[in-house]
């Protein structure tokens, strides 16, 4: 499990203008190795160089200092491809291609056979779920139908390495609880997951291990377990039983004896999240049923 | 006793490139020269601008091999450099000397060619070496699948079918051009070719102009050069589909306009133009005249053709200036014939005026190699009823009965007994097959002629309407045309691969009209445009004067005449990496007038075109692959 799958050295990128000058500094000396096996996460701000990083390891740019190396191999290589599937920020599919073309497309570009490149798009589209789909040219799709595509698009190869950038960018609470799934299922595939978020949620629900960019810079880098323990606090949940003012003073007490002190006491709020993946579930369960102003049938529980 | 007709004329005003020319020793060594010279400026530059500590890693194992090519570039480098100060040369040389479009920049001795051109390989093999080593890991599965990319991209972006538009509006605004019968198929041909020219260039560069730019734009691209792909697959991929969209259309216009063609003209036209004459033609010489090889000179300075007078008082008598066009061998198949036909198409040059519309006599004579004027004297002596068949099939000897007269501007004919072929076939194979002499019999005329004013015709003279031939005819034509497209997609495409769009798109079409209008460049180049050099003109625009009248004598003037002269330099420089093709493009010509397309001319096109690109695909391989693709634009 200590492969390194890539590998980053004093990587630098300065964005110069045409006359040569220094526009901005996108990413100074990052330092970061990612293991053979893990969802590893990369986080930060707008602007804070997730995408340089991503497009530095692919080769998209070029690095202005320091060096990378993905599987091994310079970025430069374009051998290395051949292991990698890479989902963009944003869907730069071509439009005019329908859902089959633009596998069966990507696919010769791995030079793979016909046979088996219609085997695997099928596979895919089955996968992200647009068999009903297929025929349309991505035009008509939606944001959420695009990035599904362009995520059977990057596994098209049956990569060692998936680089997700914003992989559940625009897509609703269904979608990206879908995607989260899928990248689980990746990394239990033995794949090595890269992705770049700043939605916190996604992160920490799924990664291994994280690095936090900001303005360029690496602010903090390892495990999420870690990173994110509170040593000093402590929670608690307990089913069945009445909040009472009695049971607050008891509890109070108690952790005031062991030299803490209560902060809140209370019934437990779920996320929206929950809720609405909770809804969507029940609709599916049940369908025709409609929200209207005097059924009160969809509530919380 | 010389037909005039009024159907066929072939006037070519410059030799066009012929096979035998382009695959030579000068041509091969102009070449390495021309490509050497940019390719040792590239590598020297790369190297100059840090490239040294990467020589090693670029290519690996062969680094000594690399030095040796280096070294071997040198030279070439140097050159470039003493041709870069050339370049402002006139600044120092008198206000009158003379700039010449073809002579080198820098002035060294002949014998420098070939060791230069072998300078020239070492820098280009420097510079392809990159590209060479690619070659086993391009895979034609990607590169297909690029073409038939670009290909549904076209049609499903419906780029095309604004064009389709334009073809229609540019063929239908041409159908009622009205115009004699014997101008008829020319004019329709012309016509024809003309739309097709114009809609497959511009259609073309559009779309390879707008591939490349169009997906760095939308970062489609990103999805492409982060899978296995070579990033001359790329390129290669867009040209295979480009070219195989426009070769459909190409398809669909020569059908349409073959058509058109031969569904439209009327019977008379038919019956004289509608087929591909055969011509063949011979190399041309002058005898006493002040060139051998172009005859006398009438003032006009940069004629193509040579013009000879009637007889003159030399020193030692009376002396006839001549032209001859000799025929190393000619086809055994004509002697067989009954007839074979002559004809010929000669500019005439008055020294008088008045007399406009009376043609002039000439001269012609045609022996065989076997030809001796003693035997034929002899001959006829014994026999004075011999008849002309007699003296061509037996003594190799022809001359029309009666005087040849010739009108300026259209193209005579003379029946020549085919028996003067058969004649041809025997005797030393040394010596010419065959000898055309032509002289002026006025000597207050001048006749002037070049190499392709004079043809015998290998195909039957008396033939009606061929459509078929014709058709094939104009097949070849649209071969070349589809070279043309060639050169235009491949060279905006490499354009595309660096600049947007509307820039590739404006400079590929620059490109071919310079190319077009070399004639006029070079005089640009040498200053014999009116109004001086290319500055001069913009100021006189600015200041509407008259370009007759020498700019006054001011400060700003001369400052502005003298840079002129280094504009005109650079041009020269520049004008040489134009295309040829002013001097390929003479095909629709061919057709029109109902000349075959010479299978030779054509491979010599093919040629041409081939190589003229290859240097442009290696500079979009080197331009896409150090190309950052998610960089800034
Ligand atoms: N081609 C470019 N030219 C100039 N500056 C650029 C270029 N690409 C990115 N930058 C700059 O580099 C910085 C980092 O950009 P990057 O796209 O890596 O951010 P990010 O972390 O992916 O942000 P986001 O969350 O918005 O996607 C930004 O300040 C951006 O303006
Ligand atoms: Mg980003």
């Amino acid at each position: 499990m200590s492969n390194k799958v890539v590998e980053t050295r004093k990587l630098t990128k300065i964005f110069l203008d045409f006359w040569g000058r220094k526009k901005k500094t996108a990413l100074r000396a990052l330092d970061i190795h990612v293991e053979e096996g893990e969802i590893f996460g990369l986080l930060g701000p707008n602007g804070s160089g997730k995408t340089t990083t991503i497009k530095l390891l692919l080769g998209l740019l070029y690095p202005t200092e320091g060096e990378a190396l993905v599987l091994g191999k310079p970025t430069t290589d374009v051998r290395k491809n051949e292991f990698i599937g890479y989902l963009p920020e944003e869907s730069y599919l071509y439009r005019f291609l329908t859902a089959e073309e633009t596998l069966d497309f990507y696919g010769r570009l791995f030079d793979i056979e016909g046979a088996e490149r219609r085997r695997r798009a099928a596979e895919l589209i089955e996968r992200v779920g647009l068999q009903r789909d297929r025929k349309r040219q991505l035009r008509e799709y939606s944001k959420g139908m695009r990035q599904r595509i362009g995520l059977a698009q990057a596994l098209i190869n049956n990569p060692k390495l998936v680089i997700l950038d914003e992989p559940t960018s625009g897509l609703d609470p269904l979608g990206a609880y879908w995607m989260k799934d899928l990248i689980r299922q990746l990394r239990d595939e033995g794949k090595t997951v890269i992705m770049c978020s700043h939605r916190l949620e996604d992160v920490q629900d799924i990664c291994d291990r994280i690095a936090i960019l900001h303005e360029g810079d690496l602010q903090a880098y390892g495990k999420v377990s870690t990173l994110l323990e509170d040593a000093d606090r402590l929670e608690l949940r307990a089913s069945d039983i009445k909040l009472t003012a009695e049971l607050k003073a008891e509890l109070a007490e108690v952790i005031r004896k062991h030299g803490g002190k209560l902060d809140s006491f209370g019934h437990p709020t779920t996320t929206l999240e929950d809720y609405f993946l909770k809804v969507v579930a029940e609709s599916k369960a049940r369908p025709g049923r409609r929200f209207l102003a005097d059924d009160k049938a969809p509530q919380a529980r | 006793m010389t037909t005039i007709l009024p159907w066929a004329a072939l006037s070519l005003e410059r030799d066009p490139l012929e096979l035998a020319q382009i695959v030579s020793l000068p041509t091969v060594s102009n070449y390495l020269l021309t490509v050497g010279a940019l390719c040792s400026l590239c590598v020297f530059l790369w190297l100059l601008r840090g490239g040294f500590g990467s020589v090693g890693r670029l290519f690996g194992g062969a680094r000594s091999m690399v030095l040796a090519l280096l070294a071997l570039a040198l030279p070439m480098f140097l050159l470039d450099i003493a041709s870069i100060f050339a370049l402002f040369r006139p600044l120092f040389l008198p206000a009158d000397a003379v700039i010449s479009a073809n002579a080198p920049l820098v002035p060294r001795p002949e014998w420098t060619n070939i060791p230069l051109a072998i300078s020239g390989l070492a820098s280009i093999l420097l510079v392809a070496a990159p590209f060479v080593a690619n070659l086993p890991r391009l895979s034609l599965r990607r590169i297909l699948a690029i073409a038939n990319l670009s290909f549904k991209e076209a049609i499903r972006k419906r780029v095309l079918y604004a064009f389709t538009g334009l073809l229609l509006i540019v063929l239908f605004g041409s159908w009622f051009i009205p115009s004699k019968p014997t101008d008829e198929l020319r004019t329709y041909v012309s016509v024809v070719f003309y739309a097709m020219t114009v809609v497959l260039m511009l259609v073309g560069a559009l779309l390879a102009a707008s591939g490349l730019p169009a997906d760095i734009r939308t970062q489609s691209l990103y999805l492409i050069v982060t899978k296995p792909v070579e990033r001359v697959e790329i390129l290669l991929g867009r040209l295979t589909g480009t070219m195989a969209l426009m070769t459909l259309v190409l398809l669909a216009l020569t059908g349409a306009g073959l058509l058109y063609i031969i569904r439209g003209v009327s019977p008379d036209a038919a019956e004289e133009s509608l087929k591909a004459r055969e011509p063949l033609f011979g190399i041309l010489a002058f005898k006493n005249t002040s060139s051998e090889a172009k005859g006398d000179n009438v003032g006009r300075e940069w004629e193509y053709r040579g013009y000879i007078s009637g007889p003159t008082q030399g020193p030692s008598g009376l002396v006839t200036p001549q032209a001859s066009w000799t025929y190393a061998t000619v086809p055994a198949y004509l002697g067989s014939r009954d007839k074979v036909q002559a004809e010929f198409t000669f500019d005439i040059y008055r020294t008088t005026k008045g007399f406009e519309n009376r043609g002039v006599g000439i001269g012609l004579v045609i022996t065989t190699r076997n030809h001796d004027p003693e035997e034929l004297r002899k001959a006829r002596e014994k026999n004075p009823g011999l008849t002309p068949e007699q003296v061509a099939t037996d003594h190799g000897f022809f001359q029309p009965a009666g005087s040849v007269t010739f009108f300026d501007y259209s193209t005579g004919s003379v029946a020549v007994p085919g028996g003067l072929f058969a004649n041809a076939q025997k005797g030393d194979p040394q010596k010419p097959a065959l000898t055309v002499t032509v002289t002026c019999k006025e000597s207050t005329q001048y006749v002037g002629m070049a190499r392709y004013d004079f043809y015998f015709r290998a195909d039957d003279a008396r033939a009606g309407a061929q459509p078929l031939r014709f058709a094939g005819n104009f097949l070849l034509a649209s071969f070349a045309l589809w070279l043309r497209l060639l050169l235009v997609i491949s060279v905006t495409l490499v354009m595309s691969t660096e600049l947007s769009t509307v820039i590739s798109l404006l400079m590929g079409m620059v490109l071919m009209m310079l190319a077009h209008v070399q004639e006029f460049v070079r005089e640009l180049v040498e200053g014999k445009s009116a109004g001086g050099g290319p500055l001069e003109n913009i100021k006189r625009i600015i200041d509407n004067s008259v370009a007759a009248k020498p700019l006054e004598d001011t400060a700003l003037n001369t400052l502005i005449q003298q840079s002129d002269k280094v504009v005109r330099e650079v041009l020269g420089g520049l004008a040489r990496f134009l295309p040829e093709v002013d001097r390929l493009a003479y095909y629709p010509e061919y057709v029109g007038n109902g000349f075959a397309i010479g299978g030779g001319d054509l491979a010599g096109n093919a040629i041409v075109t081939v190589f003229y690109i290859l240097p442009w695909l290696l500079l979009g391989y080197h331009l896409l692959r150090w190309r950052e693709v998610a960089g800034p634009t």
